[in-house]
């Protein structure tokens, strides 16, 4: 009987085998399917509170990303929960890279980037890169600032307060542009507007000006042995308006202007100091601060929020100072605030991928650190992303929490792994950013 | 309908153990060598695909496919050898395209089985790892979601656990486009059109190119590789190696 069994089985088999393994193969891959995709969400994301309540972030919605070549996961972090959404990319394209200073500066599909012209006193040549999936492309153009400095300082040299490309900003299509200039230039600068990229060698003459003057900055009275006189330390876009963040005798002084027009929109005085070295008599005494300065704008207030590191900041603690300037009516300072953290604060290969918003009467912060983690680890590429969220209000912290990701699991492997030679292949690390903080809805 | 099936069952049943063989292969041996690969040091921090293929057990999926390949040769040329029971089918009551046909389709189905059992492999590797490191005592391990992470950042698992619906067009067509090509390629050499070959090395060429696009990516960046015009190409191979095939069996071209 059993024997027959086995026969009838065998020959059904036979004669029909096919049909249960096509069935049980596509029942893995459907299954398989719906696994791995049911799991593009399950990238870890969780906030930890450190102190003091988070209701304090009821009126804003946290955003970003956490993305490598192939993937992107957003989120949207609100009081009461997290919202993920993951896109695993078509094509995996190149990581996009932060920028960090000294990069040609990106905007849109373009970037820009600034060398001295051959024309004129004291020049300078914007060039324009064509962007495709991160990597630069090729020139488009060049166009030339001419500009009526001179240059009084030691011979090797020109000296500039930031990178160049800190004074570049960008109205729509519009592209400003004023030289970062120390006390040790005379003469007139100032702030350039670009009319067109130029498509000649950067040895060739222009034949029609490629840029004009939209305002005129005059630093005649600039001084080097004192700490007298106008510097430049950058340029910024608030909406339609520019704000020039520069130094009147070692003082911050933010000024606003029409870029239409160039009508002045008011300016305000920081009371803070960036005492840039050189020659010349002992600084002030006073709290100072690095000329190297993060922007970061909410476009929605027109607020400007100015974030300054602390000089005096002990070996194992990091002062930053966050200045929000509103642009809207008038220029005013609405919002000064000093921030200290433990250790040296600094952010993951140099970018600053963080966020600062004033608003609702409150300073919130988003920070990446990039944190040495506690097994002894040579490369920085391979250290600990941490994200900090903070609010201030009155100059009083409210709330400190870390939003704890998966991503670090990423540099586990090479970090015990990763020998002397080690090259990081940086499309397979994720990475946080595009972080912004807006109003909740 | 009712005789084609018959001969589809009939053609399967003549691949059927070695099918199995294969799968269960495809399924144990990754699993084994993963095993083997877990008693070395720092095992648990790995990621996944790449202890999958430095343990040997990519090299032996791999293996087990060259061996479905070559099971393929050998069933179709089986007919010609031996008892000749290619004669004899050429014979039977029913359209030479549905001996064709029925052939193809038993390919098919030893594919997808195989295909499955590969995934099936990998998958329970990456069980018996995660297992492994929720167990391990020293609390590091590899990164959470790993699977994930796995199928969508591995060069080789994209090619064989494709994500979205371009990859997975693309891995079909290479299948298809290599069943198709053994069994053209044979009824080419059986019946003495050999340029028929150069149409074979053709789709090779593109399958080896379309293979070093994706298991290069993301790097090709910049690459001018349109990876769905390469499927359709290969699927236009694909229709005219059937295509091509039928005719031949129908003329009785082959010897």
């Amino acid at each position: 009987m059993r024997r027959d069994g086995v026969a009838r089985v065998k020959r059904l088999l036979k004669r029909h085998a096919a049909l249960p393994l096509i069935a049980i193969g596509l029942a893995i891959l459907i299954i398989l399917y719906f696994q791995i995709s049911g799991a593009r969400n399950n990238g870890k994301l969780e906030l930890v509170d450190l102190y003091g309540d988070r209701s304090a972030l009821r009126d804003v919605v946290l955003s970003g990303y956490v993305q490598d070549s192939y993937h992107r996961m957003s989120f949207e972090l609100t009081e009461d929960k997290i919202d993920k959404e993951t896109v695993v990319f078509g094509k995996p394209s190149q990581p996009i890279a932060n920028y960090s200073p000294g990069m040609p500066l990106p905007s849109g599909d373009m970037a820009y980037q600034i060398f001295p012209g051959f024309y004129a006193g004291i020049g300078f040549e914007i060039q324009a890169w064509r962007m495709q999936e991160g990597y630069r492309m090729n020139v488009e153009g060049t166009a030339l600032v001419e500009t009526a400095l001179q240059y009084k300082g030691t011979a090797d040299g020109y000296s500039f307060s930031n990178h160049q490309e800190k004074g570049l900003a960008f109205v729509g299509e519009r592209i400003f542009y004023v030289p970062p200039t120390t006390r040790y230039y005379t003469g007139k600068s100032g702030i350039y507007e670009v009319l067109r990229f130029g498509d000649r060698n950067s040895m060739q003459k222009p034949e029609e000006d490629e840029t004009r003057v939209l305002v005129e900055l005059n630093m005649e009275g600039n001084r080097q042995e004192a700490w007298q006189g106008l510097e430049i330390l950058g340029l910024e876009a608030v909406g339609d308006k520019l704000a020039l963040i520069a130094l009147e005798d070692g003082e911050i002084v933010v000024s606003g202007y029409d870029s239409e027009t160039g009508d002045s929109l008011g300016r305000v005085r920081l009371a803070e100091y960036v005492y840039m070295l050189g020659q010349g008599t002992e600084p002030p005494k006073a709290d100072d601060y690095y000329e190297d300065y993060e922007a970061y704008v909410d476009e929605d207030l027109g607020v400007l929020n100015l974030k300054f590191y602390n000089t005096g900041s002990p070996e194992n603690e990091t002062r930053h100072m966050v200045a929000s300037i509103s642009m809207k009516d008038e220029v005013k300072l609405i919002n000064k605030q000093e921030l200290s953290y433990k250790g040296r604060d600094r952010s993951p290969s140099g970018a600053s991928n963080n966020w600062f918003s004033f608003r609702n009467g409150r300073l919130y912060v988003m920070k990446v650190s990039s944190v040495e983690p506690e097994m002894y680890t040579l490369f920085e590429g391979l250290y600990d992303q941490q994200v900090m969220i903070e609010v201030y209000e009155n100059g009083e912290k409210l709330y400190a929490g870390e939003l704890r990701t998966d991503v670090n699991d990423d540099v586990i492997e090479d970090r015990y792994l990763a020998s002397t030679h080690f090259q990081q292949e940086r499309s397979e690390y994720r990475e946080i950013g595009g972080l912004r903080i807006g109003n909740a809805k | 309908m009712k005789s084609w099936y018959r001969l589809w069952q009939y053609e399967f049943s003549l691949l059927f153990r070695g099918t199995l063989l294969l799968a269960i292969g495809a399924v144990v041996t990754p699993l084994l060598f993963l095993h083997a690969e877990m008693g070395k040091d720092y095992a648990e921090i790995r990621r996944y695909e790449h202890l999958f293929a430095e343990s040997g057990a990519l090299a032996s999926l791999l293996v087990y496919f060259v061996a479905l390949l070559a099971l393929f040769l050998k069933s179709i040329y089986s007919g010609y050898w031996g008892g000749k029971s290619m004669y004899a089918m050429l014979t039977l009551p029913v359209r030479r395209e549905s001996l064709y046909l029925g052939k193809l389709a038993a390919f098919a189905v030893s594919m997808l089985v195989f295909w499955a059992a590969s995934v099936l492999g990998i998958w329970l590797g990456f069980g018996l790892l995660d297992d492994r490191v929720l167990h391990a005592t020293n609390g590091i391990g590899i990164p959470a979601n790993g699977m994930f992470l796995a199928v969508i950042r591995s060069d080789y698992l994209r090619l064989i656990i494709p994500y979205g619906w371009q990859g997975l067009l693309s891995t079909i067509s290479i299948g298809t486009a290599v069943t198709t090509g053994i069994y053209y390629g044979v009824l080419c050499e059986r019946s003495k059109r050999y340029w028929g070959l150069f149409l074979v090395a053709g789709s090779l060429f593109l399958v080896i190119r379309v293979l070093i696009y994706r298991i290069g990516l993301p790097h090709p960046y910049l690459t001018d590789f349109n990876l769905n015009a390469s499927s359709v190409a290969l699927l236009i191979f694909v229709l005219w190696f059937a295509g091509h095939s039928i005719r031949l069996m129908r003329r009785g071209a082959i010897v």
